[in-house]
């Protein structure tokens, strides 16, 4: 018990370091903690037809290609120095259970030794977002750009923006 | 937990019972009943009924229900959040006459706090229930009832549903049922229909050009309601003839039906025709995704949360209810599909493993499963989806991430198949966080909340039920295919009428609204062209026909009288009668 309260004050001291220790400046998204490292945030966000999910069966889901746009991370970083370190939150999407997910989308924070690891890192992300999209276009059978006989796409399409 | 999950056992008086071998073998399109024959024709024939008929597909007035169809459309109404949509039902069900007291003639029953008076259960997952129900009282005595009230008088449903997939969630600030707040009212948007589909939120949000309403909501006839409001035979007429599409949430799921059970009320009303059994016009919440069938469920007393054991308590019928029409667009639906529906929780204890990536390690194994159908074509449609994903509270969902997930089958074996395929995937989630992690802390776990019982008819009742034959026979008289066809429709829906099934009250479900064209169903872009009016004329009549010969039709001068023979006076009050 009391190794779990310690825990937990010295992550809430981190991170209150981490929050200390923020840039103040509107035109600089990156975030610098006392350590020294750099760190950053991204949200990649998903978008597709959505649909019915008994009716429109078939459809791309956008919330499976961001799932698998994030495992597919730990494989496109695999390569990265172990001083680059990333966590997931808001992974979120859809808006009722008996839908195709017509969007979806999460977070990675990432801390890295310097800037250079950053981009690589966000080159890792971006190519786990085109992979995670292709993947879900292939196992539905749709190709990027495809359209259907409305005009309206039917693939699912990926984007990386810094926050 | 793995929860219980009791609903293939429940059958019905009506539906689902024990079938023999011999019986399987028997066609399955009902056999012909002359007693129902008569009573249709006679329907047909009433002065009254073909007013109201006439009424419906009248031009003008027709312009008149795509307006109300309009203004009561952008009033969000998201599941569990209908209140908006259910007052302005109720409003209008007045203004046409149901304004009299309960029990007298007409009168509408509703309730800004979603209650409903005479149900058996009011409250359901723990959230108000906001029906708006327009009653023509019948001719049936008090006297034939036993323990009669004015609730528990014997009476047919007919019923639209007022829930929307889109938007997901709105703000109630104003409880009382006076007020229709500004900013539940969406935009209604048009765009050409040369023009491509709108393929993503921004690209609708950038069509500027909206149909206008007045401060008091009414539709204003102007340049863009001139481009909007004409009726195509479907998307090519309307792409040469200079159509729009009308892109609103709920167009077609399921307003254009839910509307057209409003103007069935209003002209029954209008010519006075009096039925036998009581009719309830219902316009419903909760038929969508977290709705969870809540509007059905008060209507019957469903209480999903009932234990096997307690079958009395699964379902009380104490509205006595003898037979239901959903008029939610299914094709004369008369079996059920089953799902299972969970949300699938990951709770981390420790942040070296992340509760979102147990979620989506989840998802993307999920995302990979080929359902049965897919992998064996000849077996029944067998779907599935995660449909939405969410941080849950104030967590980021680094600590806290749940997803729902949605798996649906017309029969038991595929859907208990895919429920095997998938059900493991939700632990290697979090095992595999937790192995990665080195850390034993993501905790999964699941919570069934999506009660559809899963609904088969006897090829016997089928043949039998007074119900299934009106629909039949009604929809040959109208459509032109009487007894032409080899076979009722096979077609298994997921729909309101799931509820009723269960408890052993007769349902079919049916279609009112056409269009020239739409989709973009329980996505961010539905849309719908107005469609040419022979085709909601026809369906009109059907679902008319049907709901007058079973629920009775007084002659104009009392001297005749179509006697809802077909059912009892008293219907199955709840599951374990039934059961028995």
């Amino acid at each position: 018990m009391f190794k779990k309260i310690r825990l937990f004050f010295a992550l809430s001291a981190i991170s209150m370091l981490a929050l200390a220790g923020c840039s103040s400046s509107g035109d600089d998204p990156v975030v610098i903690p006392p350590s020294g490292s750099v760190s950053a945030s991204y949200e990649a966000a998903f978008e597709g037809p959505g649909g019915h999910s008994n009716g429109a069966y078939g459809n791309v889901n956008a919330v499976h290609a961001a799932a698998r746009a994030m495992a597919l991370l730990e494989t496109e970083a695999a390569a990265l120095p172990a001083t680059t370190r990333w966590t997931m939150s808001r992974f979120k999407g859809g808006n009722s259970v008996n839908s195709i997910a017509f969007d979806g989308a999460f977070t990675v924070k990432v801390e890295a030794a310097d800037q250079a690891g950053i981009e690589a890192f966000k080159a890792a992300l971006e190519s786990a977002v085109a992979k995670g999209v292709k993947a879900e276009n292939d196992f539905r059978g749709k190709t990027e750009g495809e359209t259907n006989s409305q005009g309206g796409r039917v693939d699912v399409r990926g984007s990386v923006t810094q926050n | 937990m793995f929860p219980v999950c009791p609903r293939w056992r429940f059958r019905s008086l009506y539906g689902g019972g024990v079938v023999s071998a011999q019986e399987e073998q028997q066609p399955t399109r009902p056999d012909q009943n002359p007693v129902m024959d008569g009573y249709l024709e006679a329907i047909e024939q009433d002065a009254r009924v073909q007013a109201m008929i006439s009424q419906f597909g009248d031009e003008a007035f027709s312009k008149e229900r795509f307006k109300e169809h309009m203004e009561v459309t952008r009033i969000s109404s998201p599941s569990r959040y209908e209140i908006y949509r259910g007052i302005e039902m109720a409003n209008r069900f007045k203004a046409a006459g149901f304004d009299g007291e309960a029990g007298s003639d007409y009168y509408t029953v509703f309730s800004p706090d979603g209650k409903m008076p005479g149900a058996a259960i009011n409250i359901i997952d723990g959230g108000p229930v906001w029906n708006a129900c327009a009653v023509v009282k019948g001719s049936t005595p008090d006297s034939v009832v036993d323990n009669v009230n004015i609730f528990s008088r014997p009476k047919v449903v007919i019923e639209g549903h007022i829930d929307t997939v889109n938007p997901a969630s709105i703000e109630i600030t104003d409880r009382t049922g006076n007020t229709i707040p500004a900013h539940v009212y969406d935009k209604v948007r048009i765009a050409p229909a040369t023009d491509p589909l709108v393929s993503s939120p921004a690209e609708l949000a950038a069509i500027t050009e909206t149909l206008n309403f007045d401060s008091d909501n009414k539709l204003i006839e102007d340049e863009a309601f001139n481009k909007a409001y004409k009726r195509f035979d479907n998307l090519s007429d309307a792409q040469a003839n200079g159509g729009y599409r009308i892109y609103i949430p709920g167009y077609s799921d399921a307003m254009n039906n839910t509307m057209s059970v409003y103007q069935m009320a209003k002209l029954m009303r209008e010519q006075g025709i009096k039925p036998v059994h009581d009719i309830w016009f219902c316009t419903t919440s909760g038929e969508e995704g977290r709705g969870n069938l809540v509007g059905m469920k008060q209507l019957y007393g469903y209480n999903q949360d009932a234990e096997v054991a307690e079958l009395a308590e699964k379902g009380r019928n104490t509205l006595n209810i003898v037979a239901n029409m959903s008029i939610d667009g299914g094709p004369m639906s008369i079996h059920y599909l089953g799902s299972y529906r969970y949300e699938v929780n990951y709770n981390s204890s420790n942040l070296a493993a992340n509760a979102a990536m147990a979620a989506a390690r989840a998802v993307a194994a999920i995302a990979d499963v080929k359902s049965p159908s897919e992998q064996d074509p000849s077996k029944p449609k067998t779907t599935y989806t995660v449909g939405m994903v969410y941080p849950v509270g104030e967590d980021d969902g680094s600590k806290d991430t749940s997803f729902e997930i949605d798996m649906r089958s017309p029969v038991p074996e595929t859907l208990e198949e895919i429920n095997a395929i998938i059900l493991p995937l939700y632990k290697k989630g979090a095992d595999d966080e937790n192995a990665k992690a080195g850390v034993n802390a993501v905790v999964q776990s699941i919570k069934w909340f999506g009660d559809r019982p899963a609904h088969r008819r006897s090829p016997h009742l089928m043949r039998t039920d007074p119900l299934i034959y009106a629909a039949w026979a009604s929809w040959g008289m109208t459509k032109g295919t009487f007894r032409d066809l080899d076979q009722y429709p096979e077609r298994s829906t997921s729909l309101n009428d799931n509820v009723p099934a269960a408890i052993g009250v007769p349902s079919v479900n049916m279609n009112i609204g056409v269009t020239a064209a739409g989709g973009g169903g329980h996505s961010f872009n539905e849309w719908g062209i107005p469609g040419k009016l022979e085709g909601e004329i026809a369906n009109f009549k059907n679902v008319l026909y049907t709901l007058l010969a079973v629920a009775g039709m007084n002659g104009e001068d009392g001297s005749s009288e179509i006697v809802p023979a077909a059912y009892p006076d008293k219907a199955p009050r709840h599951v374990k009668e039934t059961w028995e």
